[in-house]
């Protein structure tokens, strides 16, 4: 319901400066990549040779399989991790429950790429578990050699998208679904494969298709586990070795874009229409049993075998970080805090750069994301919807397209007064990590918008205030916890953004946290340097979860007083 | 607190309202009289809420006229017309205290802060809250937040005060006194007041005058009991209480009912349809009975009673009629029994024919 179209009006050039920003940063530079890709590197025709050589050439067939066989092996050993976690949750009283929740958070908190060298530390060919099981038992496992390596850190990090979307949906069958089909007689495998899995389907295929195009589009973990010959990595050498006009970089990119478009359709047909919700008032969930004391057993020691999976990055990153050398040994020679010395004298750089960068990332994204919410839901004007589905569809493009993108763009674009390409100017990273996180806090601030009865605006008008000041008065401060959430998530999760990044970091003094621990531990003497980065990125991205977890735990109780009356005001009508 | 201004007439002409392709008001013409308590009723869709959020400015931009003092108001933004609304929800900001709600009209008229603060403590005194002030609405009853909702809206002395559906968040109880306290408050500042709601008796206690809707269109307006015993037609008429039907025609100054019955009546409208007459002005008596004076004479069987507690309803057929009468029950008097023949006596001035 619409008010009356007055007093939109500066709405309408605040939407306006909204459609010419994300033009420019997004719709931009990804048409300047897809045209690139079909377009003749020497005569500039249409052509669809770029994407006939790229499919001709041996390594780029072998990098294609390769992100599509480690993308669907990801998806399948996260998984069998997910699981038997969710089903330990949903449907026995487990006293457990709260170290799987733990379990579904603590990956998350680390970005793949830092954890990866780690874990060639401890589960390599010459790792400490190998090393141990070699002496012990005369053999070892390849956990870690080619391809394994990338599976097996993408599927250790992402399960808790699987695990989460999965439980949730099991949380939301209710149990009269199963008494039901119990009453009519069917039971065992045969009600769970008729009733429960179809019910949780479309929650685990969201989960899957998200765990997918994340492992599909991700650059620094290859990449530090020296795996060149997978797409994302390719479309990152290329054009970092050969030059932004070689035009396999980005047919690389159209091949991204469509992989990620599909599975977000995937994920989204896979929910629509399916909104299985079924629990009823008084109800809540499948029906919980107590465990025998064999299964409890068995269920405790499959949560261990993850849970040390699960920390091993975290276990290996800190070890890492305090050890003197490291190389053909369980444990690090010695111990020693000189790591840390040593970045905070001589990589405090990069510290600075990444929370300036975050910083600017996140506020700008909470105030776009603000503003986008207020006029999608709250006015009139015409094609509002759009701001919101460009915002939204940054999610299918992959870092690494979108730094490509800018590069091309912005390469010849010289800002005035530093006189620079727009392309190789610091600021550049921080919109790319702006766009890369607007998706997140649009969503959160949709959400908080979404929260606030329109009675509670147009009370304030009624008493006299304009637009501006409902919006400063009332809008602003009620959405505070989920502008807040938006800006912790978003400045955590830009904080170790690496795909962008990498390709926009022209000079080393404008390297932040993510492209510093690439550069170290690119190196063996750098790995101690680059985990004590990468600990202080974990730091981060902790602390900024936690927090980020309070506000909204906070928000939800003081809403729930008001919405108890609201509750009441739509069951008296 | 006095209102600064004396009341104002609220005059409507042929306003219509349209939500995309859905009209929702259909040409309503009214005039609220200066210091009236005035009630919008009718059942939900009938679009007296949207009547109401369009004097107040809220909702699309309707076409006709609201002058509220002779100033036409229609296109005016909400925030510049000075009426007062209190929201169904009461739209309390949970992030201010009592006091910061009730103070931030008053803030945005840019006074001074000891007026500001001698204004809020008058209206919370008025509603007898002043000591909760400074408590967050979560932390109150919903009678008293509805207090808070009425205190934050008359601070501000509007030109017209609208409530919107006032008492349909309390409980049964607070409704009955909320509905006085409303109604002393409204007294006291003879302030223009207009408030919707569905419910009759709501609207019948409280309004000095009452405008019935249905379906966006204006059916009648009028005082409570002129509108319960004179209904223009048959939906008001069946809004405002449980009515007889009887169907029929109209020939000169008869009313023939469907199945032989034959009724003089006093200038009925050619095209009468029906004549309406309510269950508590039928008298029921024995068969054998006479006829009572002024009235006519219906002869039926009783197929059905029901006890309802204070009043005793029987369904009398009447040849092809179902007759609904109501008597008082008396504490130890057994009902007529069913199947018993019985006579039905109505004074002709107690009924009306409609042709709607």
């Amino acid at each position: 319901m619409q008010s009356f179209a007055k007093g939109h009006s500066k709405a309408a050039w605040i939407a306006v400066a909204l459609s010419i920003f994300l033009f420019v940063f997004l719709v931009l530079p990804i048409a300047k990549v897809i045209y690139v890709a079909f377009q003749d590197p020497h005569s500039g025709d249409f052509t669809l040779v770029n994407f006939a050589d790229f499919f001709g050439a041996a390594l780029f067939q072998q990098s294609f399989f390769n992100s599509f066989y480690v993308a669907c092996m990801s998806v399948l050993l996260a998984t069998i991790i997910a699981l038997p976690l969710a089903y330990y949750t949903t449907r026995f009283n487990f006293k457990g429950a709260v170290l799987i929740q733990t379990l579904g958070f603590v990956p998350l908190i680390m970005p793949p790429f830092v954890g990866a060298v780690a874990m060639v530390l401890l589960l390599g060919d010459n790792g400490s578990v190998n090393l141990l099981l070699d002496e012990w038992f005369g053999f070892t496992i390849p956990f870690m050699s080619g391809l394994n390596g990338v599976i097996l850190v993408e599927s250790i990090h992402y399960f808790p998208f699987i695990l989460i979307n999965l439980s949730a949906a099991l949380n939301n069958i209710d149990r009269a679904m199963e008494e039901s089909a119990q009453n009519l007689g069917a039971r065992g495998m045969r009600l769970f494969r008729r009733i429960v899995f179809p019910l949780a389907m479309p929650g685990y295929v969201a989960g899957a298709a998200l765990v997918f195009i994340k492992v599909f589009d991700d650059i620094g973990t290859p990449l530090l586990l020296n795996i060149n010959n997978m797409l994302a990595p390719q479309a990152y050498l290329r054009i970092s070795s050969i030059g932004i006009s070689d035009p396999m970089g980005y047919v690389i990119s159209v091949i991204l874009v469509a992989f990620s478009i599909f599975s977000l359709w995937v994920s989204l047909q896979a929910m629509r229409g399916k909104d299985y919700a079924t629990v009823q008032k008084g109800g809540g969930g499948l029906s919980k049993r107590d465990m025998r004391p064999w299964e409890k057993t068995s269920c405790y020691a499959i949560i261990i075998i993850i849970l040390i999976f699960v920390l091993s990055p975290h276990i290996g990153l800190t070890l890492l970080s305090f050890g003197t050398v490291w190389s053909f040994s369980v444990l690090p020679d010695g111990f020693t805090i000189a790591h840390y010395v040593t970045i905070f004298e001589s990589a405090s750089g990069y510290i600075t750069n990444t929370l300036l960068y975050a910083g600017i990332a996140a506020t700008a994204d909470v105030v776009l994301g603000t503003a986008i919410a207020y006029i999608v839901l709250r006015t009139g004007i015409a094609g509002r919807k759009w701001l919101d589905y460009v915002s939204t569809g940054a999610l299918a493009i992959p870092g690494v397209v979108l730094g490509i993108g800018y590069l091309r763009t912005f390469h010849d674009f010289q800002v005035p007064i530093i006189d620079k390409p727009l392309a190789s100017w610091w600021v550049i990273i921080a919109i790319a990590l702006t766009i890369r996180r607007l998706p997140y806090a649009l969503r959160s601030c949709m959400a908080a918008l979404q929260q606030i009865s329109v009675a509670l605006e147009e009370a304030s008008e009624n008493l006299g205030a304009t637009k501006a000041t409902t919006v400063r008065r009332i809008v602003v401060p009620l959405m505070a916890g989920g502008i807040l959430a938006g800006f912790i998530t978003s400045f955590a999760t830009a904080a170790v953004e690496l795909s962008a990044t990498i390709m926009l970091v022209s000079q080393e003094s404008d390297a932040p946290l993510a492209a510093g621990i690439y550069e170290f531990m690119q190196s063996s003497a750098g790995r101690g340097p680059g985990a004590a980065l990468g600990m202080i990125a974990v730091l981060i991205v902790g602390l900024g979860t936690y927090l980020s977890h309070r506000v909204i735990e906070r928000g939800k109780r003081e809403r729930e007083a008001v919405a108890i009356i609201a509750e009441e005001a739509k069951a008296n009508v | 607190m006095s209102s600064s201004h004396s009341p104002v007439e609220v005059r409507i002409d042929n306003l219509s309202l349209s939500f995309g392709t859905t009209e929702v008001l259909k040409g309503v013409d009214l005039v609220i009289e200066p210091g009236e308590l005035f009630s919008f009723l009718g059942p939900s869709g009938s679009g007296k809420s949207t009547l109401l959020r369009a004097i107040a400015g809220f909702g699309p931009m309707p076409g006709g006229s609201i002058r509220i003092d002779g100033e036409e108001v229609t296109g005016l933004p909400a925030n510049r017309r000075n009426v007062g609304m209190v929201f169904q929800s009461y739209a309390l900001w949970p992030h201010m205290t009592v006091r910061k709600n009730v103070a931030f009209g008053l803030e945005e008229r840019h006074l001074p802060a000891a007026e500001i603060n001698e204004r809020v403590d008058e209206a919370l005194e008025m509603v007898g809250l002043l000591d909760y002030a400074n408590r967050r609405p979560s932390q109150l009853s919903g009678g008293q937040q509805q207090r808070v909702a009425l205190a934050r809206t008359i601070v501000v002395r509007p030109r017209v005060l609208l409530l919107d559906e006032p008492l349909s968040n309390l409980d049964a109880n607070l409704r009955v006194q909320m509905r006085n306290e409303i109604r002393t408050l409204q007294r006291k500042l003879g302030l223009t007041t207009i408030f919707v709601t569905h419910d009759q008796e709501e609207a019948n206690t409280m309004s000095d005058r009452m405008a019935v809707l249905d379906a966006g269109i204006l059916q009648q307006v009028g005082a409570p009991m002129d509108l319960y015993d004179n209904p223009d037609n048959l939906f008001v008429a069946g809004f405002l209480g449980t009515a007889n039907v009887i169907s029929g025609t109209v020939d000169g100054s008869t009313f023939k009912a469907d199945g032989g019955i034959s009724v003089d009546v006093s200038n009925p409208p050619t095209d009468g349809r029906a004549l309406v007459f309510r269950p508590q002005n039928v008298v029921l008596t024995p068969a054998a009975e006479p006829t009572m004076e002024n009235c006519m004479r219906l002869d039926g069987n009783v197929v059905h009673v029901e006890f309802l507690g204070g009043t005793i309803r029987y369904v009398v057929a009447v040849g092809p009629h179902q007759v609904l009468v109501d008597e008082a029950h008396q504490s130890g008097v057994a009902p007529v029994g069913e199947g018993e023949a019985v006579a039905l006596h109505l004074n002709l001035s107690q009924t009306v024919v409609l042709s709607t």
